[in-house]
């Protein structure tokens, strides 16, 4: 689907999910704490450890969970209306999973109608997508049958089927094998040249390699918002690597933060971030987002947030 | 709608429970609607047969007898049976209260009770003496004990003694009128014998006594095995981890409720509409054999009337329950409420009042059923309107967990964020 300039203005003009002091909570615990954040056409990453609160604020978004404050809208629809939010936005959970005995035809057919596709639609649809996600072949194949990656991709089919305008991934490429990831994550790309993809993860490797924009959550808590770029600038001149002995190891992890230790023998070489030049022997190095997400989150756990112009 | 109750009956089509409920009912049913002689049950009794058989009387010394051998065999064991709310419990009378209701007795039968009782071990005795109790069978009416009523006794007198035992025994029990005038049990003579043939040929049209017969059996399996049938379409989603996934697609709760509902209604119903035709085929054959013109829509009026809101009150049920608690709940309780209903029948002829197993446990006999239709008419539309209920209390509870993200008793999902 290709638009042209003045299409796309009207398209997505209203294509943005808009979330202002947002709060979860479950009980006494608080999941998500006075959120902000707008989001844009395009993939969007939101990293973060495992408990940060990236699936409860998906589902919030996908009308899976009441918050608990604040506003959130989806293409300028309040997320209390559910029912519209439902037909705009796709939605893959982290555990995607669909009845073992339909195979990959039907199960894509299934939650087709449940997304009110007529029969005719559904009929050029379904192929479509199947081929789409690289899965026409195998479509008779039944799901209890598919591996981790082919349910991932069917996953993806069933998130795009009814052409919705925002996609929310959770953790998609948690469990898959390096190539299968990579598949994945192209696809994810590709559809997000007509859409808002909120990809959620922990792997720093997947939001390198396909977002632009991203945020960091941390105890439900935004952290970071801004470009990877502006994330990146965060540990700019503070990479280094160095050849050190294995005694030296411990020492180092004491004072610097270690991204990276690769034994060789009675040395090892050791990718450091540090303020200065932690050793005599380091090298500065280029950084990548592992390094600034280390940084971050080490900066945050050190000290209380830094609230700046990037960090949000 | 219409792709969507579609694609959940072939869900339902693609699930082994939905098998085992198949084979099961077929296999109970067959097993229970046994072949029939059907020449000799549509011949026209004739005068001078050695027994027309026995059948329910509206005589009132019918009546009076059945009563009071029922009160004596109670009060003589001191276990009367009860069944308060429908289901059954058994009362046992303190000597005060027996020894009222054996003076009731006396002044019935002008005996004394013990001397009743003596007559009564004395008959037994001799049964068992004669080898088994299976030859009390070949006695002739005239040799059966019975217990002496006096002449002159009163149906009012009668009904005074009902009424004193019924104060004493409580609801529930034999006593209360409505039941005891139900009950009378009286060999059936020549002309008794031919107006229940006439109603077997006029009223019911053969078919329809023989439908009657099936819904009886029927409706004891439809109360237990479209609960299985229930409770696994409602996990389904769970079981496949799929819940989340599907809550998330747009469409509404009660399109989705709804339809699930429906199939499982429509798949359980079905096949009990097929057996019903399949069973009614000899019957309208054998009719149209005696030269009898059956009604060979009997099948589907008895089944939509008499079974199908079983299904639906018993899946409406199952539904609720489980989308409730999302466990398997629903088994254990329906169980105990299709067994209970069925334990605590007190007649396995009539009587339907709210049971949900509602039996007619015998062929023909129209005049009575005539009578209990309107009965039968309000418990099926209650049930109806209660699976109605139990529907819509469903979707509400579907679409509470899907906007709550919660269980019904307020269990928070587990945040795995």
């Amino acid at each position: 689907m290709l638009f042209t300039e003045k299409e796309r203005e009207i398209y997505f003009m209203e294509t943005e999910i808009q979330i202002k002091g947002l709060c979860k909570n479950f009980g006494k615990k608080q999941a998500l704490q006075s959120v902000d954040l707008t989001i844009g056409p395009g993939m969007f990453g939101l990293l973060g450890p495992n408990g940060a609160g990236k699936t409860t604020l998906m589902r919030v978004l996908a009308t899976l969970l009441p918050k608990s404050a604040g506003e959130v809208r989806v293409c300028g629809v309040p997320v209390e209306h559910a029912a519209e939010i439902r037909k705009m936005t796709g939605y893959l959970p982290q555990d995607f999973s669909m009845y073992g005995n339909m195979s990959a035809c039907e199960a894509l057919d299934y939650l087709a109608v449940l997304s009110g596709i007529p029969k005719a639609e559904r009929k050029k649809k379904v192929p479509e997508m199947l081929e789409k996600v690289n899965l026409l072949e195998q479509k008779n194949i039944r799901v209890k049958a598919m591996s981790g990656g082919m349910k991932r991709r069917l996953g993806i089919a069933q998130a795009i089927i009814h052409d919705p305008r925002v996609i929310i991934v959770d953790e998609p490429t948690a469990g898959l094998d390096p190539e299968e990831r990579v598949r994945f994550r192209n696809l994810l790309c590709e559809i997000a040249r007509e859409r808002i993809v909120l990809l959620s993860t922990h792997i720093v490797g997947d939001i390198e390699a396909t977002c632009e924009e991203i945020a960091v959550l941390n105890h439900g808590e935004v952290v970071f918002r801004g470009t990877v770029e502006s994330l990146l600038k965060l540990v700019e001149n503070k990479v280094y690597s160095a050849e050190v002995s294995a005694r030296e190891l411990d020492g180092l992890k004491e004072r610097f933060i270690v991204t990276g230790i690769l034994n060789r023998g009675s040395t090892a070489a050791v990718r450091i971030i540090a303020e200065s030049m932690p050793l005599a022997e380091a090298k500065s190095c280029s950084a990548d987002v592992e390094d600034a997400y280390m940084f971050l989150m080490h900066s945050i756990s050190a000290t209380p947030v830094q609230k700046g112009s990037e960090q949000a | 709608m219409g792709a969507l109750f579609l694609k959940e009956c072939r869900k339902i089509a693609k699930s082994l429970v939905y098998y085992v409920y198949l084979v099961a009912f077929v296999l109970f049913i067959t097993g229970q609607m046994s072949e029939v002689e059907w020449v000799d049950r549509l011949s026209e009794p004739q005068p001078g047969q050695e027994s027309y058989g026995y059948g329910y009387s509206s005589d009132e010394r019918v009546i009076m007898q059945s009563g009071l051998e029922t009160l004596f065999q109670e009060l003589l064991s001191n276990r009367f049976a009860t069944y308060p709310f429908g289901f059954y419990k058994e009362v046992t009378l303190n000597e005060e209260e027996q020894e009222v209701l054996k003076r009731a007795m006396q002044q019935c039968t002008g005996m004394e009770f013990e001397q009743m009782a003596e007559e009564n071990v004395a008959y037994w005795t001799e049964v068992y003496r004669m080898g088994a109790e299976e030859s009390a069978a070949e006695y002739s009416e005239a040799e059966m004990w019975h217990l002496p009523l006096r002449e002159n006794l009163s149906y009012e007198e009668f009904e005074q003694v009902m009424e004193k035992a019924y104060e004493i025994v409580g609801s529930g029990s034999y006593y209360e009128k409505s039941s005891y005038e139900k009950r009378g049990i009286a060999a059936l003579t020549y002309e008794d014998a031919l107006e229940h043939y006439r109603e077997l040929c006029e009223e019911d049209r053969v078919s329809g006594a023989q439908m009657r017969l099936f819904c009886d059996y029927a409706c004891i399996f439809l109360a237990i095995l479209p609960i299985f049938v229930g409770v696994s379409a409602c996990l389904k989603d769970k079981r496949a981890k799929a819940a989340e996934l599907i809550r998330s697609r747009s469409v509404s709760g009660a399109a989705l409720i709804g339809c699930r509902y429906l199939a499982n209604v429509v798949m359980c119903f079905v096949p009990v509409l097929l057996c019903a035709l399949l069973m009614q085929m000899p019957c309208v054959y054998a009719a149209g054999q005696a030269g009898i013109k059956a009604d060979v829509l009997a099948f589907a009026k008895y089944s939509f009337l008499w079974l199908l809101p079983v299904i639906m009150v018993v899946l409406g049920a199952a539904f609720f329950l489980t989308e409730a608690t999302e466990t398997i709940l629903a088994i254990p309780v329906l169980l105990a409420w299709a067994f209970g209903s069925v334990f605590s029948a007190a007649t396995l002829t009539g009587d339907f009042g709210w049971k949900l197993v509602t039996r007619w446990n015998t062929f023909g006999s129209y005049g009575r059923y005539a009578e209990e239709l309107e009965q039968l008419y309000r418990n099926k539309g209650m049930y109806m309107a209660l699976a109605v209920i139990l529907v819509l209390l469903t979707v509400a509870v579907y679409e509470k967990k899907r906007r709550k993200g919660e269980m019904l008793y307020g269990k928070l999902r587990k945040n795995n964020s």
